[in-house]
């Protein structure tokens, strides 16, 4: 019965090819809109998870409250820019903000060196098994005949070994990586490198003093990729998206850069593992009042917080964006609604016929919705085809406009079969009332109507 | 047999109140060809969708083979209309986007017949009334004696015991008009029951058994509905 329902209504979506397809095209715009909307933001979730994945979410991370701390801006290399730019007096207010203030460094000085203090946090909170640290400054820089400035990014040796995600990777992709037993050896970034046009085994001077290039690391362009998006915000993101941008800076140890330069360096971030099945929020607490004792204000955030927190925010753009294509889809609803309808009038005699050789109600009815819900169902696998084409063209933009290459939409099978039941579902409602009131109609006004 | 009893058939529009049918009682046996006939507004039309399960009566009871049509719902008088008559309309009502042989297969498809079947019904009808040969055409390219007798056809493959015709010569010549009324008084050989709806005197004197209806009731002869019109 239905099969033969449904080839009456295929007939009809066939012989009104025109008005069928633009019917078909309200439903497969608002489809396509909600499929790519919808794989385009998990694609992003995806890569930011990733990204955090590859930090470890067993990770516990300390961020200064301090806008010191803070390197969203591109610090790079500035040839012949040091003119304008003090480089002695870093307490005054006139510096760019990424040199600290003195008041920032009166409060860092309660501790050795004004920084954070990982041999007392071990001491303090037990549960703690691995502690890295970075600290950051933005220095002169000398090689050859260039000058400017730089930033220079000191990494323990703990934090390398033992947190790489946080550096980008920090994949060595010349030479060797930085030997804790030797003194004034320097890594440089990948664009970083390019820029001073210099390599391994020559000399460069930062903040005065001369190092020798040991090594080049890889472009860590595809690893923070995930944490490039403008969806993202918040303090200890913008963190993360300074420090794995390892291209544009230079790199010499934690330790060294503290022997070096006294009160200067602070950590921009301190990051730490503790034991498997300790409670994650008793140990931030205990790391609180570490830290409070060591006389600094860092905020302690878990990775898994953090990743929860980047995941909630992508959710809630990711369902307004999704609104907006579901409001595409109701219109496109509406227009097969009223195509629908128009097509119950301009067929009422045709309607008058079919009951005069024997149609039921209920026929008559299903005609119609079959009709409305092919014609739902056409758009929502139109819909999607075009979606996935359109989606890996907008990730394609997307990543050329952000800077990232393996940028990927992504399609649960989820997505993919109820974007297209909904497509039918929705189609099939489009056609109930428009369906009813052509099942009941009166056979003999239906028939003498013209 | 189809059986008549009291029927009233009342139709408003509006404030108005029309009586198409005014106490009629009819017997019509089966197995003949059965003429309608009057004017304008006289009824017949109402007459034919009364018996064929279009409408229902006011008041009254109309039986066809004992089966009592006035107060059955809406799917029984469609199960009927499928199993049990065939219609035939004066502007052919094909359905102008199908094919005569889709035309002809959609009562089939609604009675769940399968679609192969159908086809091949479909086929067989059309090739009964010489149209095998153009059974892909669509109503737009036939002419209106090859419309007739698709809907004929269409009218004969559920294999109905009464076939109800409104002047179905109507927009027809004189000559394709005479093969439609040939076609459709041979059903009697087959047991079937054809009704005709028609102006046409000529066909009442074909007619096996004649129904002269004048403002909503029956006259006893074409004698007296002329008489009666004339005055």
């Amino acid at each position: 019965m239905s099969f033969n329902l449904t080839a009456l209504a295929w007939r009809n979506i066939r012989s009104r090819q025109a008005r069928s397809w633009l019917t078909i095209l309200g439903i497969l715009i608002g489809t396509m809109a909600i499929v790519t909307l919808i794989s385009i933001g998990t694609g992003v979730e995806n890569a930011v998870l990733r990204q955090f994945k590859d930090i470890g979410l067993d990770v516990i991370l300390l961020t200064p409250n301090v806008g010191v701390m803070q390197h969203t801006a591109p610090a790079g290399i500035d040839i012949g820019m040091a003119d304008q730019v003090p480089s002695e007096d870093l307490g005054s207010n006139s510096l760019s903000p990424l040199i600290p203030t003195k008041s920032d460094l009166d409060q860092m000085a309660q501790t050795e060196n004004g920084d954070f203090d990982t041999t007392r946090l071990r001491s303090d909170v037990p549960e703690v098994t691995e502690v890295g640290q970075v600290a950051t400054q933005v220095l002169p820089v000398a090689a050859g005949n260039l000058a400017g400035f730089i930033r220079v990014m000191a990494p323990s040796q703990d934090l390398i070994t033992q947190f790489p995600g946080l550096l980008g990777g920090f994949e060595v992709a010349q030479g060797h990586g930085l030997d804790p037993t030797k003194t004034n050896e320097i890594l440089l970034g990948a664009h970083t490198a390019q820029e001073m046009g210099v390599s391994i085994g020559e000399t460069i001077t930062v903040g005065g003093t001369s190092f020798t290039v040991v090594g080049i690391l890889a472009p860590s362009e595809e690893f923070r990729e995930g944490l490039r998006s403008d969806l993202l915000s918040g303090q200890s993101v913008e963190v993360f998206q300074a420090l794995a941008n390892t291209d544009d800076a230079v790199f010499i140890l934690y330790r060294q850069a503290i022997d070096l330069w006294p009160n200067q360096f602070m950590s921009s971030i301190v990051a730490i593992r503790i034991r498997s099945g300790i409670s994650v929020t008793d140990t931030i607490a205990k790391i609180n009042t570490a830290v409070a004792r060591q006389g600094l204000s860092m905020t302690p955030i878990s990775t898994q917080a953090l990743a929860d927190n980047v995941q909630k925010t992508l959710g809630m753009v990711k369902i307004v964006l999704t609104s907006i294509a579901a409001i595409s889809l109701l219109v496109g609803t509406v227009g097969m609604m009223n195509t629908m309808y128009t097509a119950v009038l301009e067929r009422t005699r045709e309607i008058g016929i079919l009951k005069s050789i024997g149609a039921k109600d209920r026929q008559v009815l299903g005609i119609f919705l079959i009709d409305s819900g092919l014609m739902g169902l056409a758009g929502g696998i139109f819909g999607l085809a075009i979606g996935v084409g359109v989606s890996f063209l907008g990730t394609s933009i997307l990543g050329q406009w952000m800077g990232v290459t393996t940028f990927l939409p992504a399609f649960s099978p989820w997505l993919l079969v109820s974007v297209v039941w909904f497509s039918f579902v929705l189609g099939a409602l489009a056609g109930v009332w428009p369906a009813w009131h052509a099942a009941r109609l009166d056979p003999v006004r239906a028939l003498a109507s013209e | 047999m189809i059986t008549l009893n009291k029927v009233d058939k009342t139709y408003h529009r509006g404030a108005n109140e029309v009586r198409a049918i005014r106490g009629l009682n009819l017997d019509i046996p089966s197995g003949i060809f059965v003429v309608i006939m009057g004017p304008s507004g006289s009824g017949k039309s109402t007459l034919l969708h009364l018996i064929g399960c279009l409408d229902t009566p006011t008041a009254g009871n109309i039986e066809l083979d004992g089966t009592n049509l006035s107060h059955l719902s809406s799917n029984k008088r469609a199960e009927l209309r499928a199993r049990k008559i065939g219609f035939v309309f004066q502007s052919f009502n094909q359905i102008s986007n199908l094919s005569a042989v889709e035309n002809v297969e959609l009562p089939m498809l609604l009675a769940n017949i399968s679609r192969a079947e159908a086809r091949r019904r479909a086929q067989a009808a059309l090739e009964q009334v010489a149209l095998g040969k153009r059974i892909n055409h669509r109503p737009a390219e036939l002419s209106g004696g090859e419309l007739q007798r698709v809907a004929v056809a269409r009218a004969l493959v559920n294999n109905p015991d009464v076939v109800l015709a409104d002047e179905p010569t109507g927009n027809l010549d004189t000559e394709t008009g005479e093969q439609v009324i040939s076609l459709l008084k041979q059903l009697k050989n087959e047991g079937k029951t054809p009704i005709v709806v028609t102006h046409n005197p000529e066909v009442a004197t074909i007619a096996d058994f004649l129904v002269c209806m004048r403002d909503g009731k029956r006259v006893e002869s074409l004698e007296r509905m002329k008489q009666e019109v004339l005055l």
